[in-house]
């Protein structure tokens, strides 16, 4: 099977939310900003249930978060 | 480089284990030389060392982490997390993962010392020395995941 790799858009919709910072979607979703800043670089992929507060916090499905793609 | 709050506290264990492992050595090493093998003796200063390093070590770890705390607080004017998630607990479960496979190496390679009947200083030392690879192991591994991800 091909590899795929996770990646995502939370920065641009960061940026696109009145520029919100780590620090204040880690606090909305309740994790740390480490976690955030993982997750943005691509370092970690969240658990289902963290994908999906955060595309809450955006307003957004989670498809326009996250993305499966082919490396 | 730049440290983020979790990438910190891992050097903070770091450093408190390895002041830990210091501290036993000078112990075993500064007053036993080996010279009374396998006498009751060295079974019993064993026995006072190892009984000895627990209280040791937990001083170590609050001291290292209120001087921590207070640098991380005039560095930064934050307090740091003071909860753990998911990423924590994934990290902590692949450390502690690596931590138990080091420490069961070390713990089989003592069973071999036995096997090949050397003095039983031998089995102590690789058992204590098992212990302390595996929590630099632990510090190391969680720097490794929260700088690297897995």
């Amino acid at each position: 099977m091909d590899d795929f790799k996770i990646s995502n858009n939370i920065r641009t919709l960061r940026f696109m939310t009145e520029e919100m910072t780590q620090q204040e979607l880690a606090e909305k979703v309740g994790v740390t900003r480490q976690t955030i800043m993982s997750i943005e670089k691509g370092k970690y992929s969240p658990t289902l249930e963290l994908a999906f507060k955060i595309a809450l916090v955006f307003k957004v499905p989670l498809d326009e978060v996250f993305t499966y793609n082919k490396v | 480089m730049d440290f983020s709050y979790q990438q910190k506290k891992s050097i903070a264990y770091l450093t408190s284990n390895m002041i830990a492992v210091i501290f036993y050595l000078v112990y075993v090493f500064g007053y036993n030389t080996h010279l009374a093998l396998d006498t009751d003796i060295q079974k019993r200063f064993y026995g006072i060392a190892i009984i000895a390093i627990i209280p040791v070590m937990i001083v170590v770890n609050i001291i290292v982490h209120i001087i921590f705390t207070v640098i991380h607080k005039v560095q930064t004017n934050e307090m740091g997390e003071q909860f753990t998630d998911e990423l924590d607990k994934q990290i902590e479960l692949k450390a502690n993962n690596n931590a138990y496979g080091t420490f069961m190496f070390g713990f089989l390679i003592s069973m071999v010392s036995m096997i090949m009947e050397l003095p039983v200083y031998w089995l102590i030392d690789l058992q204590v020395g098992a212990m302390f690879t595996a929590s630099l192991v632990w510090s190391c591994s969680t720097l490794y995941f929260y700088r690297n991800g897995f």
